[in-house]
């Protein structure tokens, strides 16, 4: 009686991992009757999400915490908003948003629950009347100030060319703009770090040979020529980046161009997404499931969220990326935590297409995790002569410990004027030896061949945790930039 | 046709001429005008009067209408080629061969008259035959004329039609009929009168006529027909193209019923395409070829639109799904439904979309486009059942339709032509723009009242008499009344009765055909299933049959009804039957008569539209109100149930003592009428005005005489289209880039229907326009960015650069820039106040607009806040430049207005507050307001607390 049953739980327990939307369950609040392009989502004091859209709108979302999804109402707060790319809730009291034009910010004054007040704060950036001219942010900084990232043009610019594109940028409380970084090119996702640093994405395109994730340095230059001709403003204190080299190894930029800043992260397309933007770290300490302190970053054109962990090596901060959330209403723009450790996750593809699953062209989420928690690499982290795994659960030591099981292979990018980047220098990484950790929740790999300033793609389809279970997502991609010292 | 006459004047005779034998003589008269009898025997000018004869048709042009070969034949045997014709056959009586070499000659001349048809044979598209079949059958033809498919037929296409006879020709149609059963008899209400069963012969057109040629007739019946029995329906181009196509199929193989089918699909290539929404049909493919797998072999990089055309097989019935995908646009259309509309400029989007498919063939249509960049296009389908693939390419074809008109030429005298034209008295009727014979009488025969009818050797005796008449009955009445001609040709009783001079002029242009009036006439029930409205508007037959003439002098205002009768105006756009306009002649003399005839007591006075009317009028129309949007569209937009006529319309078509009448007791003025009474038993639903019926229907009329400056109803649906912004309530606003303006530009739309754009970067508002607020698709579709314009073009452009700014003099220039943006406050009704500095000014401008009769005006108020008296400031209110050519010294109007007559349209400033107006004229001329401060009263301004405050308020009209 007993030997069949074991078999069974043991089947029953093996093999096919948990679904990515039995893990984090998405309850779908997307009006039928609102074309709810969310371009931007804040919280207020008492949690209730805010969120802007493309078409210029503002909405309150009420009983959007709702187990079911079914009893939101959405209310609208104001209209006539420019294109706004984001949205903040400021410990003033105001509602801050990025327009084309400007940055503004927004208040109710008679309490009736619509905002009634516009406040321009600078719009010392020019519009060329371009579509691709997004702004995104604000992001308020330690010291109180306000950063915005601004996108660059594509085609016709009906009323000229104009300064600043390209730019994260700087404004003071009194309304003053400070460039701050340059040679941006689609710098869709901009979000502080609980430590205080800023960090922005960035789309792949031309001089961006992959989508990445990067500090924005003060006076550093991302890889983009479009703008740089605004650095010869005396507002831009960093002095000139110096031309651009056409094709170039991303990994050799800085040997040309000083202020050039390596990625953090680069998500490998496709098999990570095509167009990361919106981010949030992980602050509910748990409540949103075993990754805490790890940003997710959203994805325009997967309609996914993906995981990135990062870890400072030599001063520069770097790290890994992993599948997370797929099969999402529709490509994410915007993500954020909510109080009660859900990620709110909005959307569209309007314009770019996603493959997203629900048809509308926009979506509002909720991503609810479950409580389970699934045997998954948790971080990736480097080593002077290899890598560090630790998982959520204690793996299966025998399968673990054979090196045989790892696949490792590194490749890097052109920096160049062509669209992406082809995946080139790739080669095969030798893993020499596995080493499973006492309490069997990591597993370190020594690895002959690290390259600096390469992704290094991991894949391990054969391993298990000690009770059988497959790895929820089987693989990661590290960008080595910087390689630890020995221990 | 003679059996209207007949009935028609046997309810006439009934009634009006009682005392008298008046049933045969009213068909004899009206035979007697219709023959054109008087062309040839004279009769005296009251005699002339009454009958008033419509002309015969005008050959002026006739070799552009007609074939040779036709010409001829018809001429030779007018009676046998067309049995319903009206047209005397003089040549009776001449021996055979005389009559044939008479003919031919006379033909020969008749080639003279205009330019000669092409009769080159002629692709034509059978989409155009099918849209043609669909017009004949629905726009009010068949009326008139014959349906030529029995109403069933119109929901299957050509191609099913053609299969089901091949398939009945092989006998292997199952279930087809075998005998047909009689029909059953139709009820026919009292007052039908019969169809007149004009047979329009699709064997005898073809050989008649050719496809441009009928196509530029029905376009313009009375330059041919300048009697307007045949109606102007006002078709276009388009129309009249698909229908001549459709009357001359026979020219074509489909008159044997075969559809040539040919493999493949007919992609048309077109070059210079700038965005998917640029007219196609305007351009000339630059490439045509056939394909049975649609790809883009052979297109250029950027910048074209491909067209694919013709026919599917479908083979099982049920849901089929298609597939789109396309870099950039794309758009599937089945049976001119659209299936899958992946429009826009993008990277590859897949779309899918799903129709309801019976087996047989069905039409398809596939466009895509291209702007610049990537290109890819793909279309799959799964049939029910099966999994999605690629359309086999057997199923592909399409039809290709020639139509060959009858060849032939004439070889007669054009010479000896025009002779026997004039000896048979031709030119007595008809034109022939020739100057030797127009005006030449017709044959000198015996005057009209001296007519013995049954003498031998007259029109109307021998074997073959020149009249071809339908009956016996017709034959006897024209006998008839000839025999008391002289009776009353000398008595004086020349004058017919007004009453039947009006019934004869509906008769004359076959109004009673569609309409009815006093109970008699309307669409006979044979053809009335004919008559279709627009399913989604939900009006039933009220939405389909033409309205009910009765008192329609009466009800109607005098301009009105002229454009009805005179262009076709049309207040029912959800009818399909349309309004024919008759031309400035007939139309003239048919209103006179309605107005003459209807119009009795004294007409009330309508109410002057003061402030308090409008405002209860305007609640009263919403749906707090009696709701009037619930079921009348207003400008265009949908109402919330039924769409019936519009609101923009009522006061400028309606006249006050019919609308009045109306609305207190509809169904007591129109039987037939769905709108409900809104003061049952004399109550109100509304308690407006104490809520007092009278009270209201004047509050009513004073906002409904608005017309299209109306503000817009409470209760109109936000939903007209996806993108189409619509102030109901509240005014709402969008950030666009806006042509000539900027990159930021506020758009603000009020329920008043007067709106704005405002420069948000340079503080400026720019234009104003009115009517249409705004259309977003340019900034809300796909990438969008588009430069945007306002939603109408009766606009007001105010002048560049600031409307504030700090001057030494008056005359120095005008400053470019200087204002700084500080946003906008929302006031109570949710309209902005744009908010900006001036220096050490802060400047509050809200711009608002206030209804009146012509277009709302634009208030424009300033308050401004300093803390000291800033001296030397300036608001510039309008300006004209290029040293004021288009200035003149302005009117000051009773309102005290500055009405500048010289712009177009004209301006008027007035100003209301603070406002003291001087004119600068130097290198421009500007109008400019010196800005005066006064210190604020303390605890005035709440936060806006400045030591000093001025106030500007005007108004632009225009």
């Amino acid at each position: 009686m007993i030997l069949p049953l074991l078999l069974c739980l043991s089947l029953g327990s093996t093999q096919e991992p948990l679904s990515e939307g039995r893990v984090y369950r998405c309850i779908d609040l997307s009006p039928a009757d609102i074309v709810l392009e969310v371009s931007g989502i804040a919280l207020l004091e008492d949690g209730t999400p805010l969120v802007c859209t493309r078409r210029g709108e503002l909405y309150r979302v009420e009983n959007a915490y709702d187990e079911s999804g079914r009893d939101v109402i959405y209310r609208k707060a104001f209209e006539g908003l420019q294109e706004p790319m984001g949205l903040l809730v400021h410990p003033d009291g105001w509602v801050y948003c990025t327009q084309r034009g400007e940055l503004s910010r927004l208040r109710d004054r008679d309490g009736d629950g619509r905002f009634d007040e516009l406040e321009t704060v600078c719009d010392r950036w020019g519009i060329s009347g371009n579509y691709h001219e997004y702004n995104f942010g604000p992001r308020l900084a330690p010291d109180g100030s306000l950063w915005i990232t601004t996108n660059k043009p594509f085609g016709d610019q009906p009323f000229g060319v104009q300064k600043w594109r390209g730019f994260a940028l700087r404004i003071t409380a009194d309304g003053r703009m400070h460039p701050i970084v340059c040679g941006l090119r689609s710098p869709s996702g901009i979000q502080f770090s609980p430590w205080g640093e800023p960090f922005y994405t960035d789309n792949q395109g031309e001089w961006c040979g992959a989508s990445k994730l990067a500090l924005l340095r003060p006076g550093s230059f991302q890889g983009h020529p479009h703008g740089i001709e605004s650095c010869r403003d005396p507002l831009w204190p960093y002095g000139y980046p110096g031309p651009v080299p056409d094709g170039v190894l991303m990994g050799e930029v800085r040997a040309q161009i000083p202020s050039f800043e390596m990625p953090a992260v680069w998500f490998p397309r496709d098999r990570m997404g095509r167009a990361p933007a919106g981010m949030a770290w992980d602050t509910t300490e748990g409540g949103f499931g075993p990754f805490p302190g790890q940003l997710f970053v959203g994805d325009q054109y997967e309609a996914s969220v993906m995981r990135v962990s990062l870890e400072r090596v030599n001063g520069h901060w770097q790290g890994a990326c992993y599948p997370f959330r797929r099969g999402l209403g529709c490509g994410v723009v915007r993500v954020a935590f909510a109080p009660d450790g859900s990620l709110l996750v909005g959307g569209t593809d309007r314009g770019w297409d996603s493959i997203g699953t629900n048809g509308l062209g926009y979506s509002f989420e909720r991503l609810v995790w479950s409580g389970e928690v699934p045997f998954e690499l948790r971080t990736m982290s480097a080593r002077s002569d290899g890598f560090r795994l630790s998982f959520t659960a204690p793996v299966d030591r025998a399968l673990a410990s054979d090196a045989s099981l790892y696949q490792l292979e590194s490749y890097t990018y052109l920096l160049h004027a062509s669209y992406g980047s082809p995946e080139v220098e790739r080669e095969s990484l030798a893993v020499e030896e596995a080493r499973v950790s006492a309490d069997g929740r990591s597993v370190t790999l020594r690895v002959r061949g690290l390259r600096p300033g390469f992704v290094h793609q991991l894949t391990f389809p054969g391993l298990r945790s000690a009770e059988g279970a497959a790895p929820w997502h089987d693989r990661a991609y590290y960008t080595l930039v910087e390689i630890p010292a020995a221990e | 046709m003679r059996l209207l006459i007949w009935s028609c004047w046997l309810l006439i005779g009934g009634s009006l001429f009682a005392q008298e034998p008046a049933a045969p003589r009213g068909i004899g008269e009206r035979l007697l005008a219709l023959r054109g009898c008087t062309s040839c025997h004279a009769a005296p000018p009251e005699v002339l009067r009454r009958l008033d004869p419509p002309p015969a048709p005008d050959l002026r042009n006739v070799a552009a209408r007609l074939t040779p070969s036709y010409l001829e034949a018809y001429l030779t045997a007018p009676a046998q080629v067309h049995p319903t014709g009206r047209m005397p056959d003089l040549l009776a009586g001449l021996g055979e061969e005389e009559r044939t070499a008479a003919a031919r000659s006379l033909s020969a001349y008749l080639l003279t008259r205009g330019e000669p048809l092409d009769l080159a044979p002629r692709p034509i598209d059978l989409a155009a035959v099918e849209r043609g079949r669909e017009l004949f059958h629905s726009v009010g033809c068949v009326a008139c004329h014959r349906p030529q498919v029995e109403p069933w037929e119109l929901e299957w296409s050509l191609a099913d039609l053609a299969d089901q006879a091949e398939a009945e020709m092989e006998g292997s149609a199952p279930d087809s009929m075998e005998e047909e059963e009689p029909e059953p008899p139709l009820y026919l209400p009292p007052g039908t009168l019969p169809h007149p069963d004009l047979v329009l012969e699709p064997q005898r057109l073809a050989r008649a006529t050719t496809v441009p040629a009928l196509a530029a007739f029905l376009r313009e019946p009375r330059a041919a027909r300048p009697s307007g029995r045949m109606p102007d329906l006002g078709l276009s181009p388009e129309e009249a193209w698909e229908i001549a196509a459709y009357l001359l199929r026979d020219q074509s193989p489909l008159g044997q019923g075969r559809l040539p089918l040919e493999k493949g699909l007919v992609r048309e290539l077109f070059q210079g395409l700038l965005s998917e929404s640029d007219d196609w049909d305007a351009l000339v493919a630059a490439d045509r070829r056939v394909q049975s797998e649609l790809n883009l072999e052979e297109t250029p990089e950027d910048e074209f639109g491909l067209r694919w055309k013709g026919l599917i097989e479908i083979e099982s019935e049920g849901e089929h799904r298609f597939r789109l995908v396309s870099d950039d646009g794309s758009h599937l259309w089945i049976d001119g439904r659209e299936v899958i509309d992946d429009g826009g400029e993008h990277a590859p989007v897949t779309r899918e979309g799903g129709i309801e498919l019976e087996p047989g063939l069905h039409t398809i249509e596939v466009t895509f486009y291209e702007h610049h960049g990537g290109q890819l296009f793909e279309l799959s389908w799964a049939p029910p059942g099966e999994p999605l693939g690629p359309i086999p390419p057997e199923r592909f074809s399409h039809v290709e339709l020639v139509y060959r008109p009858p060849a032939g030429e004439v070889s007669g005298d054009a010479g000896e032509g025009k002779r026997l034209f004039v000896e048979f008295g031709c030119a007595g009727c008809h034109q022939v723009g020739d100057g030797a014979v127009d005006g030449l009488g017709g044959l000198s025969a015996t005057p009209l009242c001296d007519l013995d009818p049954r003498a031998e050797g007259t029109c109307l005796s021998g074997s073959e008499p020149r009249i071809h008449l339908a009956s016996p009955e017709e034959r006897e009445a024209l006998i008839e009344v000839l025999g008391q001609c002289e009776n009353w040709c000398s008595v004086g009783q020349a004058s017919a009765d007004e009453g039947a001079q009006l019934l004869r002029r509906l008769d004359d242009l076959h109004c009673l055909a569609c309409h009815r009036r006093d109970g008699l006439g309307g669409p006979h029930p044979r053809v009335r299933p004919f008559f279709t409205g627009d399913e989604n508007a939900e009006l039933g037959d009220e939405g389909r049959l033409p309205p009910d003439l009765t008192r329609v002098g009466d009800k109607l205002r005098r301009a009105w009804l002229a454009r009805v009768l005179e262009e076709g105006a049309r207040a029912r756009p959800y009818m399909r039957t349309r309004m024919p306009r008759f031309g400035p002649r007939h139309a003239q003399a048919l209103l006179e008569a309605f107005l003459r005839q209807d119009r009795g007591g004294a007409e009330p006075e309508p109410p002057e539209p003061d402030a308090e009317l409008l405002e209860v009028g305007h609640e009263l129309v919403g749906t707090g109100g009696l709701g009037c949007v619930q079921c009348h569209t207003f400008d265009g937009r949908r109402s919330l149930g039924v769409q019936a006529v519009d609101l923009t319309t009522m006061t400028s078509r309606l006249r006050y003592g019919w609308f009045r009448e109306l609305l207190a007791d509809p169904a007591a003025v129109n039987m037939d009428t769905r709108m409900p009474s809104f003061w049952p038993e004399g109550e109100s639903v509304s308690p407006l005005l104490g809520g007092d019926p009278a009270a209201q229907i004047e509050a009513l009329w004073a906002f409904l005489s608005l017309g299209p400056a109306m503000s817009l109803p409470q209760g109109l649906s936000h939903s007209a289209s996806a993108y189409e912004l619509l102030p109901v309530e509240r005014p709402l606003s969008i950030g666009v880039f806006f042509a000539g303006v900027g990159p930021r530009t506020l758009l603000v739309g009020f329920p008043e229907r007067l709106h704005y754009a405002y420069d948000m970067a340079r503080c400026r508002l720019a234009v104003l326009w009115r009517g249409h607020f705004f259309n977003a698709r340019g900034t809300w579709q796909g990438r969008a960015g588009a430069l945007e314009e306002p939603g109408s073009s009766d606009r007001l452009d105010l002048p560049p650069g600031p409307a504030i700014a700090q001057l030494a003099d008056p005359g120095d220039p005008w400053p470019v820039e200087g204002l700084r943006p500080l946003g906008r406050r929302l006031d109570s009704e949710g309209a902005p106040i744009l908010r900006y500095a001036a220096g050490a000014v802060r400047v509050e401008e809200r711009p608002r607009p206030r209804l009146q009769p012509g277009g709302a005006r634009l208030e424009r108020r300033f308050e401004l806040f300093a803390p000291r008296p800033e001296p030397d400031l300036y608001l510039r209110l309008f300006l004209w430049p290029g040293g004021g050519a288009d200035w003149a010294p302005p009117v000051v109007t009773e309102e005290g207005a500055l009405r500048y007559a010289t712009l177009d349209p004209p301006l008027e400033i007035r100003p209301v507050e603070g406002a003291t107006p001087l004119a600068v004229v130097g290198r421009d001329v500007a109008l400019l307001v010196p800005i005066r401060f006064e210190a604020s009263s303390p605890g005035a301004g709440g936060s806006q607390a400045a030591a000093y405050h001025a106030r500007v308020v005007m108004e632009y009209s225009w």
